[in-house]
């Protein structure tokens, strides 16, 4: 396999896992429709959180860590010819593909029990844990060849082998005759944290790429992923100062997020800023731009939410809605005008490209904003029905645009799937030349 | 690198180093006031909690999946003592600012009573939840504290 067929494979990976988070997600609106739910090979009650499980699972861990790997693999080819053949490759491929079809199977044949803890939600069931060792070890494994670049992609990949440490550190600490609940919860908790350093650090590598220039300039850059891989390095180590349930060892991978991110976020986004508005790119087309632009306003204003959390209500999935959303923008458009082009694909630009990054981009910003006013005036998240309390006119128009923005976001993400897995199985194979 | 860049990246490492500073010294900074003890006998934290009144000063509130029991009802502006305790596994007891003007985020050890001084000032109703992921209807865990004058 050619670091180039490698490219590929993460992107197919990437985008199928969207594919199959969008299955899943058809299937637990069959699984709650009556009638139709009672035609479901499954049993559906058990179903619908296994479903969800698999959903959140495949749309958001298995995509960004695929993306990973694919921003690691395009790099490396910068430093080696995109012929260059990869023994690591097939092996970490292979994990990864082996890792999501134990992802899927507790669900399909109904084994063991959902958890929706934070992060990595899990199914109490061997084959699941055996999945996600599998996947996380895959990208371990990309990491640590990333490492020998020395730059900021070798960065982020530390950052990533940081967060395996903080898991396996967890799974040391933690008592074995702890509740599969609080069990689930801990052993994500930490790394869970440091994952969200790793989704910055990708986009600030995708953005860069996108651009084809160096986007930050030199110490900036340093400062921003430094400061990025100093406060994810803190991660560890305070499992050895604080016991693993204590309200200490919680607390604080809060405020790592609270102190560590905003300021690599700020940095990275006025240096875009400076290149969306002053500077002449011969790559810089309008459905660059756009997808740029909307890409900072949502990811930003998901961080700007983020200020203003406090407790259960709707402020919280507005906060990551709108910062995933961002970084989903990112990646969107790394794969459109990189990636594809790179494994030889050329996506064609026309109306729905360019309607897909709207609808996307401004529905997500709808849905999130949707759900920020609805916090602020004490609707709880995740509840449907009488238990939300929409006792008045704001409470109600301000969910009601959190539905509509979802589903505008919902039909961005779909032509977006539908689109990029049309172009790459039009665009045929890779054959190995070297 | 020009002057003004020395400038700015000397700016950004004094804002890292303050945030750094922030985060460590916010570790193992629990809630204010609040203590805790080792429940002997549930049998009678139970019953505080079934008999209680508004007008006691010491008030009782067990949180088990997926419920908080009994539905507390306050006096506004008397001052009280909340024992929070968990029946079952983690759970964790959150109060929205808007109640006391801070909001309270205590977690939950199973069989250990959290004791938390509160007084609220404005008679309303204020949400309290679960903020510990604690089992698949987590998200269910919600309540409310019922403050009259």
């Amino acid at each position: 396999m050619t670091l180039k067929q490698e490219c590929k494979a993460w992107t197919i990976l990437s985008v199928g896992a969207l594919a199959i988070a969008g299955v899943f997600a058809l299937l637990l609106v069959l699984s709650r429709t009556p009638y139709v739910q009672d035609l479901l090979p499954w049993p559906w009650t058990s179903f619908f959180h296994k479903g969800l499980v698999v959903h959140v699972i495949f749309s958001f861990v298995v995509w960004f860590l695929a993306t990973m790997g694919a921003v690691f693999t395009h790099r490396l080819v910068k430093h080696q010819a995109e012929q260059t053949f990869t023994k690591l490759g097939p092996v970490s491929i292979g994990l990864a593909v082996l890792g999501c079809v134990c992802l899927m199977i507790p669900a399909l044949f109904d084994l063991g029990t959902a958890e929706l803890n934070n992060y990595v939600p899990v199914m109490n069931h061997p084959i699941y844990y055996a999945g996600l060792i599998f996947l996380f070890l895959s990208l371990a494994l990309v990491s640590l060849r990333q490492l020998r670049l020395l730059d900021a992609s070798a960065c982020c990949a530390f950052i990533y082998l940081i967060a395996c440490i903080c898991f396996l550190l967890a799974w040391y600490a933690l008592p074995a005759e702890l509740a599969e609940p609080s069990f689930n919860e801990q052993l994500f908790w930490g790394g869970g944290h440091i994952l969200q350093f790793v989704n910055t650090a990708l986009l600030v590598l995708v953005w860069s790429a996108v651009v084809k220039k160096r986007l930050i300039e030199g110490p900036y850059e340093w400062a921003v992923f430094g400061i990025l891989l100093v406060f994810a390095g803190s991660g560890p180590f305070v499992y050895m100062f604080s016991d693993i349930l204590s309200q200490a060892n919680r607390d604080f991978y809060t405020a790592l997020l609270r102190y560590g991110l905003p300021l690599p976020s700020v940095i990275a986004s006025v240096f875009l800023i400076r290149f969306l508005l002053f500077e002449q790119n011969e790559h810089k087309d309008r459905l660059m731009a756009t997808a740029l632009w909307l890409s900072l306003l949502t990811y930003n204003l998901g961080g700007l939410y983020g200020l203003f959390l406090d407790g259960t209500d709707t402020r919280v999935p507005a906060h990551y809605h709108a910062v995933i959303g961002g970084i989903n923008l990112g990646f969107m458009i790394f794969y459109h005008r990189i990636v594809l082009p790179f494994i030889g694909i050329h996506p064609v630009n026309g109306r729905w490209l360019t309607l897909q990054y709207w609808f996307y981009g401004l529905g997500q910003i709808m849905h999130a904003s949707g759900m920020f006013l609805a916090g602020l005036q004490g609707v709880p998240r995740k509840t449907a029905g009488t238990a939300q309390g929409l006792d008045n006119i704001d409470k109600i128009l301000s969910m009601g645009l959190m539905g509509i923005g979802g589903l505008i976001a919902v039909v961005g993400g779909v032509l977006f799937v539908v689109m990029t897995l049309n172009w790459i199985v039009k665009g045929g194979r890779i054959h190995e030349t070297a | 690198m020009k002057r003004h860049d020395y400038a700015i990246l000397s700016l950004i490492a004094l804002v890292a180093l303050f945030f750094g500073y922030q985060l460590a010294s916010s570790f193992g900074k629990t809630q204010k006031n609040v203590t805790y003890r080792a429940i002997e006998n549930w049998s009678d934290f139970n019953n505080n909690a079934n008999t209680q009144s508004p007008d006691d000063e010491d008030i009782y509130l067990i949180a088990r999946q997926w419920e908080w029991s009994p539905v507390l009802e306050l006096k506004a502006g008397q001052s009280y003592l909340l024992h929070v305790a968990s029946e079952d596994i983690q759970h964790a007891f959150h109060l929205e600012k808007g109640a006391t003007g801070q909001s309270i985020d205590v977690l939950l050890q199973p069989k250990t009573e959290y004791i938390i001084p509160l007084k609220i000032e404005q008679e309303g109703q204020y949400a309290i939840g679960c903020t510990q992921y604690c089992g698949i209807e987590h998200n269910k865990m919600r309540s409310r504290i019922i403050v009259r004058k």
